[in-house]
């Protein structure tokens, strides 16, 4: 049986696969068009999406270290249970500096009528709270203010 | 020496026939974001990870390659094909792949 640290929420960008550990979720809603008041990564644009396909309509926000954030998404999918020994390290040669905020690959199977297996990345929250809090410093909340 | 030929219409590959691991047809190669230019994504194979590398413009099929350290790598071409070539006309592009020298 798995614990809170295998429980990864599911969402989508660009129809790529992403887990975001539920561990540092505090709430998912869907996204209105007021401005961002905190921190936030917006996903698509952080994975370079198509330009047309930058539509984020879910608002997760995160907390890392008592600081909160928001991470945009397309899609908000399942829980899924994901034990570290499914995870695979990111191959080095597709690893850079641009990509710090993808800590493994998960092959999981297609819930489409293929059943062929596709690759999901999970998101550390660590990195992505770096991207926010550096994008919009004006917006960072004293610590522990959560 | 025999290859297997990766042909693009801008680029084709010669790849030794003994590193071949599979062809396959229509491979579902998925994007990995923030990653190199050099790199067009990767995919699962035999339950590997498999590293697909931007080395022409096709898309096809997918040949897999087995590489120096047991591990596998993959590039895509528009259709494979089969080749007998003296390996003195061949210069190299990655470990096990070549192509034509261009003098």
């Amino acid at each position: 049986m798995g614990t809170l640290d295998d429980l990864y929420i599911t969402i989508t960008s660009d129809e790529l696969l992403f887990f975001v550990p539920v561990f540092y979720i505090k709430t998912v809603e869907r996204k209105d068009s007021r401005e961002e008041d905190i921190p936030f990564v917006d996903l698509a644009k952080l994975t370079g999406a198509d330009e047309e396909r930058k539509n984020s309509g879910y608002r997760l926000l995160l907390s890392h270290e008592g600081r909160t954030f928001a991470l945009t998404a397309e899609q908000v999918g399942n829980l899924r249970t994901v034990p570290r020994e499914a995870q695979r390290p990111l191959p080095d040669s597709v690893r850079t500096d641009e990509n710090r905020y993808l800590s493994a690959i998960v092959p999981i199977e297609s819930e489409d009528e293929s059943g062929r297996e596709l690759l999901a990345y999970v998101l550390d929250p660590k990195i992505l709270y770096e991207s926010a809090a550096a994008a919009r410093p004006d917006l960072e909340e004293p610590k522990g203010n959560s | 020496m025999e290859y297997i030929t990766a042909i693009n219409e801008n680029r084709t590959l010669y790849i030794e026939k003994n590193k071949v691991a599979a062809i396959l047809a229509q491979p579902r190669i998925q994007r990995v974001p923030g990653a190199g230019a050099n790199i067009r994504g990767i995919s699962l194979y035999d339950g590997q990870i498999v590293v697909y590398y931007r080395l022409g413009d096709g898309e096809g099929c997918g040949i897999i390659i087995k590489t120096d350290e047991d591990g596998l790598m993959g590039i895509t071409a528009e259709y494979p094909s089969q080749d007998d070539i003296e390996p003195s006309a061949l210069t190299a592009v990655m470990p096990g792949i070549w192509e034509i020298k261009s003098d």
